[in-house]
């Protein structure tokens, strides 16, 4: 191809020239529109990320693809069976000239070429055995997928990560993945798991129905009346709501605006404030005029957070994160607010303008960061550790500052279990679709992801007594008919089989079990995001079990 | 068991042998596009034809999974193919490297295929495809990512919205003299060095008086249009003397040191604005050069750009400068990458002076015009290193070359994860296309919600005012080369305007159509062509015009009482010979009526609601506004064919590419 020896001549000509400057490694170019998602952090955490994936079908592969390009350090599969020619045709990662060899080792190796800095290795043991002998292998990852397997070995399993977790904390995370035709459902066992960074939209709070002191008095010396007509159009946003607000306040006994009346009385005094009408920092000013009124609070959600044992209950092995949360909670009891967060919005002004407010926001930040460094201290010392160990600890000035920028994104789960078979539990496992299906019909919620979760629980029933698919014919279909009567009427349903769970109980038997390309394709990309949330803390994962519907092209979720 | 059994026994016999024949057009073999071939491939399809513009690049590595290190550099379309054939040799691939937009890919070739799926990464490519599917009646899947987010929406003329439909974001755009003289934001500078700079040394040599030309019917300031034509005029001389071993210094000499002096010599442009400060090469080189003090500007002063055009939307210009600065100077400033180190005022020269030389070298060893390319290491190195001390001229905040990248290449993240989704998501919404399965077809959105990963929505009816998929296409075969204009639109109704003193004798259709011509405006793409009071490319060719195969001639009715009528032009068939300019379909459809848009309420400003009010604003005239209004908004609002037309076309300013990385089909 000429137009390519061309190309490789110009790579050759210019790579003897090295550019003295700070040219990214290979690494950081190949992972380059990644890092712009999670950061080196995030990619750190990839990378030292061992993965294992029981069973090597097509959603498994798709799954691994999606784990191995973004650069993971190792995955193993486990998977004791052969190549068919079923694999051959709905798995990309399998060949026909592979057929009769190891599935496990095939995958390994197709996988293993999309990226030469990811270890790949093929266990070719059977699940069962290895429960059997060595549940202690289980414990060796970072994270865990299991693709159809049967619900006896996800439960086994589940246990196993569970009882061998010395704390809650510690439980590798399990990901439970079903496929059937156009379904699948993922479930998930974690234990107490942290965002560190939810990525969350809302932008931080500029504070501005309580102008901290710099900027108030920055907003007063702007005497509006004494500029002309180009300055007066540059007056930035916010100094026009503090100002609005502050002649508010001088009225109104120091009061924010309370009622409907009252916000549209101070928006239109705001309005009256214009010299020509058309003024866009005006436009702007209006259009954030919510902020006057909107009273800075500790957001619900981090407020509970901080009250949970998990952070005032901290000990000298807890992660570093605990620290911060304690920190806060003294923060939040000495201030109604979090610490500043200098993010300045964009708005219509002069770049010098921008770069004034700019500077006294840090400067804001910077002080409130002292105090809340004071407040950490004061964690470190309760919890009988050095102030001179921050760094240590993992507490230095840098992760401080990142701490402050995500706080009001950091998220605490307290995890959950996986698991139907716990004798004590099983009533309380049909309660659960029972109850969620009850809340579908009440509501009219179509699709239904409880109707197809309750298809999953009985195939598994039809696949635990007949050791093999249902099929569709007339035969299997009332047989799961029949499972599906008797969980729901466990769990308290009097009346008909719902149509949603007819309907998804015909689709079931239609699948036979079958792992399709689209379905593996959609779940792949669905599984590896969540795990890719669970190893680098960041982005707020799915809640509870997620049922994929392809037939009518969405998903849902249950609330376990 | 046998290797389709799965896809058999889950599509049912009938669609699984229907896809055996189908003939599946994938546009882009970027991130969705590998994704999309894997799927299709597993499906059963029988017939895929994929088509890319662009080469493969370490960047895209992390997600396009067809790839290897070793193929960097090769045609993506190409690649693919020979990583995925192998997979299913039951099925044919025809890769094709080339861009969407040739003639060869015209109405005929779209027609041949049972469905498209558009994997594409940039605006004018996907109004492209999708307004060849409406000519074409060919149902189409359009599709999106960006980082987490993406998005599937399957196009069925007259039963779904068109892509069109809905009006989208048009390129953010500035105006002549910020970028040229008055920056105020790093993004200024940025634009700046990439699409200015970088090409007056690197690229193309193009012609600028078309922009000066534009820039002044806009009302910006003449005195400044004319010194920019003589700055302009000066780079031909730095560009003959680029291998010299000084050329560094010639260069920078001119643009922060003459150039910069020139502008301060305009002292009415530093009346309220902070002047630039000129810098000297030698003297930073050797380390004994100081900054000038700035004068500080008051409290609120003016140093805004340009105040003449009020579309410089000011906004967008801070949303990027402010939004991108807190995004990215964040988490990974701690990190110590590299490319994230704040650099130095001799930092930036050093740079500067050694990407120069790099891609010098690169233009003297290949003597071919070289474009911006955000992976091309020495284009960014030079990109960074020339805005940056531009910024540092005009006392503008620096960025580092990885925020740099970011801004100059529009990068947007992009990951494996939603990709296969989305991939899984296009071949459903084309499964249930090829059943007809039309209640079942949905747009899907992936999402952030924890509680709902995927949004659906159903099919919305096309938008009444569409100007796409409501227009009537008829195809036109025809001989560019002898076709005259006056004669097309005389032999499809429309009048030759003012040509009486023509000799009529040519009008061979004339009794048939001569009983009532309607007057038209007539376009290509964007361009008029043609209106009744200005008839004089009456008498051109089509090929005189670039109007070719592929393309396509707009006759927007002159009163606007009937919807456009769109002639998409092809070759003439084979027994027609090569005698006859075009051939006129037997019978024209009929065009309906136009519905127009309600008025959009436009913001209260008090001047503008006055000029509303206004009688001579009533009537007639505003039948015609509204078309031209929804031209634009409608979305055929750029010309496929590259940067000069852009800027010729997008009101005198420069444009940033809309080019969004993904499944890159490149443009320009």
């Amino acid at each position: 191809m000429a137009q390519t020896a061309e190309a490789k001549t110009i790579e050759e000509a210019t790579v003897t020239i090295v550019s003295p400057q700070g040219r990214p490694d290979e690494k950081t170019r190949r992972y380059d529109r990644q890092l712009r998602l999670w950061a080196s952090s995030g990619q750190a955490a990839l990378e030292s990320a061992r993965i294992l994936v029981i069973s090597g079908g097509a959603t498994s592969t798709s799954t691994l693809k999606n784990l191995v390009l973004p650069g993971i350090g190792e995955f193993t599969i486990l998977d004791h069976l052969p190549v068919t020619y079923a694999d051959a045709g709905n798995n990309f990662f399998l060949h026909v000239n592979g057929i009769g060899k190891s599935r496990a080792e095939e995958a390994v190796s197709h996988l293993a070429e999309l990226n030469d800095s990811v270890k790949g290795k093929a266990d070719t043991r059977d699940v069962n055995a290895v429960l059997e002998n060595e549940p202690e292998f289980f414990l060796s990852f970072t994270l865990i997928i299991a693709v159809n397997l049967s619900p006896e070995i996800e439960d086994r399993l589940a246990q196993a990560l569970r009882s061998g977790a010395s704390t809650p904390r510690d439980t590798v995370p399990l990901m439970i993945v079903r496929t059937a035709g156009f379904y699948a459902m993922i479930g998930t066992q974690i234990g107490e798991h942290t965002v560190v960074d939810a990525h969350s939209e809302t932008p931080p709070s500029l504070r501005l129905d309580n102008a901290f002191p710099a900027l108030l008095e920055y907003a007063r010396a702007i005497d509006l009346d004494s500029l002309d007509s180009t300055d007066f159009g540059h007056v930035p946003w916010v100094v026009l709501l503090v100002k609005a607000l502050e002649n508010w306040k001088q009225k109104h006994d120091g009061q924010l605006p309370k009622s409907y009346a009252e916000k549209q009385e101070l928006k239109k005094s705001l309005e009256k404030m214009r010299r020509r009408g058309d003024e866009e920092n005006f436009d702007e000013a209006v259009a954030q005029a919510y902020r006057m009124w909107t009273p800075t609070v500790v957001p619900s959600e981090t407020r509970a957070l901080l009250s949970d044992p998990s952070v005032t209950t901290i000990t000298s092995s807890s992660p570093s994160i605990f620290y911060f949360l304690l920190a806060l909670s003294h923060f939040v009891q000495q201030h109604s607010y979090l610490p500043l967060v200098p993010t300045l919005p964009d708005m219509h002004t002069t770049t010098d303008t921008y770069v004034e407010l700019q500077n006294l926001f840090r400067a804001q930040a910077d002080r409130e960061m002292l105090v809340f460094e004071d407040c950490l201290k004061r964690a470190v010392e309760e919890v009988h550790e050095t102030w001179e160990e921050r760094e240590s600890l993992g507490l230095g000035r840098a992760e401080v500052k990142e701490f402050i920028r995500n706080a009001a994104g950091v998220r605490v789960f307290k995890g959950k279990k996986w698991g139907s078979v716990e004798p004590s539990e099983i009533e309380a496992s049909d309660q659960k679709p029972v109850t969620a299906l009850q809340n579908e019909l009440e509501s009219g919620m179509l699709p239904a992801p409880a109707a197809v979760y309750l298809a999953f629980l009985c195939s598994a029933d039809f696949y635990s007594a007949h050791a093999r698919q249902p099929q569709p014919t007339e035969a299997d279909n009332q047989l799961l008919t029949t499972y599906a009567t008797q969980r729901l009427a466990n769990g308290g349903w009097n009346g008909e089989l719902p149509e949603t769970v007819t309907t998804a109980l015909g689709e079931i038997a239609r699948a036979q079990g079958s792992d399709i390309p689209t379905t593996a394709a959609l779940t792949g990309g669905l599984v590896a995001q969540e795990a890719i949330k669970f190893l680098t803390r960041q982005y707020v994962p799915i809640e509870g079990t997620c049922i994929v519907d392809l037939i009518r092209s969405t998903t849902g979720t249950l609330p376990f | 068991m046998g290797r389709d059994a799965y896809a058999r026994a889950i599509l049912g016999k009938d669609l699984f042998a229907q896809l055996g024949n189908t003939r599946v057009l994938l546009v882009g073999a970027g991130g969705i596009g590998c994704e999309l071939l894997k799927t299709l491939l597993l499906t059963g399809f029988g017939h895929i034809t994929i088509l890319d513009l662009d080469t493969i690049d370490l960047s895209n590595l992390n997600r396009q999974f067809l790839f290897r290190k070793k193929d960097v550099k090769q045609p993506k379309a190409l690649v693919a193919a020979d990583t995925a054939g192998s997979f299913n040799p039951a099925c044919t691939i025809e890769p094709i490297h080339a861009d969407i937009f040739e003639p060869r890919f015209d109405l005929a070739w779209f027609s041949g295929f049972d469905i498209v799926l558009n994997a594409l990464d940039n605006m004018a490519a996907r109004l492209h495809v999708n307004r060849m599917c409406i000519a074409a009646n060919v149902p189409l899947v359009e599709s999106g990512t960006a980082g987490y987010m993406g998005q599937v929406q399957p196009i069925v003329k007259d039963r779904t919205e068109c892509f069109a439909c809905l009006p989208k974001d048009t390129p953010k755009t500035f105006p002549v003299c910020t970028i040229r003289s008055t920056p105020s934001t790093p993004v200024h500078c940025i634009v700046w060095a990439k699409t200015y700079l970088f090409s007056k040394l690197f690229g193309e040599s193009e012609d600028d008086d078309a922009e000066f030309a534009e820039a002044l019917k806009n009302g910006e300031n003449p005195t400044e249009i004319a010194e920019l034509r003589v700055e302009a005029a000066a780079f031909s001389a730095i560009r003959s003397s680029l291998s010299s071993p000084n050329a560094p210094s010639l260069v920078f000499d001119k643009i922060y040191n003459a150039d910069i002096n020139r502008l301060l010599g305009m002292e009415d442009m530093w009346k309220s604005r902070t002047p630039p400060v000129p810098l000297d090469y030698t003297a930073i080189r050797a380390r004994s050069f100081v900054l000038p003090e700035r004068k500080k500007p008051g409290t609120v002063k003016t140093t805004n750009a340009s105040t003449n055009s009020k579309a410089l939307v000011n906004k967008t210009v801070n949303g990027l400068k402010n939004g991108k600065r807190e995004a990215n100077g964040s988490p990974d400033s701690a990190s110590g990458l590299k490319d994230r180190k704040e650099l130095s005022l001799e930092d930036n020269v050093e740079l500067f002076a050694s990407s120069v030389q790099r891609l010098a070298a690169r233009q003297a060893s290949t003597s071919q015009p070289l474009s911006f390319d955000k992976d091309d290491d020495d284009a960014l190195d030079f990109v960074t290193a020339t805005a940056n001390l531009r910024a540092i001229c005009y006392g503008i905040p620096t960025k580092t070359r990885w925020e740099v990248k970011e801004m100059a290449g529009n990068i947007i993240p992009a990951i494996a994860t939603t990709n296969a989704m989305i991939s899984g998501m296009i071949v459903l919404q084309a499964l249930h296309l090829l059943k007809k399965a039309y209640h079942l077809i949905r747009s899907v959105y992936v999402r952030k919600k924890p509680h709902s990963p995927l949004g659906t929505s159903t099919m919305v009816p096309p938008n009444p005012y569409c100007a796409i998929c409501k227009d009537v296409y008829v195809p036109f075969p025809c001989n560019p080369e002898i076709a005259i204009l006056g004669d097309v639109l005389r032999a499809v109704g429309v009048a030759k305007a003012e040509d009486e003193d023509d000799d009529d004798d040519e009008d061979m259709n004339r009794t048939e159509n001569e009983k009532e011509l309607r007057e038209a405006y007539v376009y290509e793409g964007n361009r008029l062509l043609f209106e009744p009071e200005m008839g004089e490319n009456a008498k051109k060719t089509l090929a005189y015009m670039g109007v070719t195969w592929g393309k396509s001639l707009i006759v927007t009715d002159y009163e606007g009482k009937v919807v456009n009528l769109v002639l998409v032009l092809l070759p003439l068939p084979p027994d027609q010979g090569d005698i006859k300019p075009f051939v006129v379909p037997a019978q024209l459809p009929p065009l309906p009526s136009r519905v127009l848009p309600p008025v959009p309420s436009e913001p209260l400003t008090p001047a503008k609601s006055l000029k509303r009010s206004a009688p001579e604003d009533e009537g007639e005239v505003d039948d015609t506004r509204a078309i031209k209004r929804i031209r634009t908004e409608g979305g055929a609002v750029k010309a496929p064919t590259g940067k000069e037309t852009n800027f010729r076309e997008e009101n005198g300013v420069l444009i940033l590419d809309d080019d969004e990385d993904d499944n890159v089909i490149q443009l320009d």
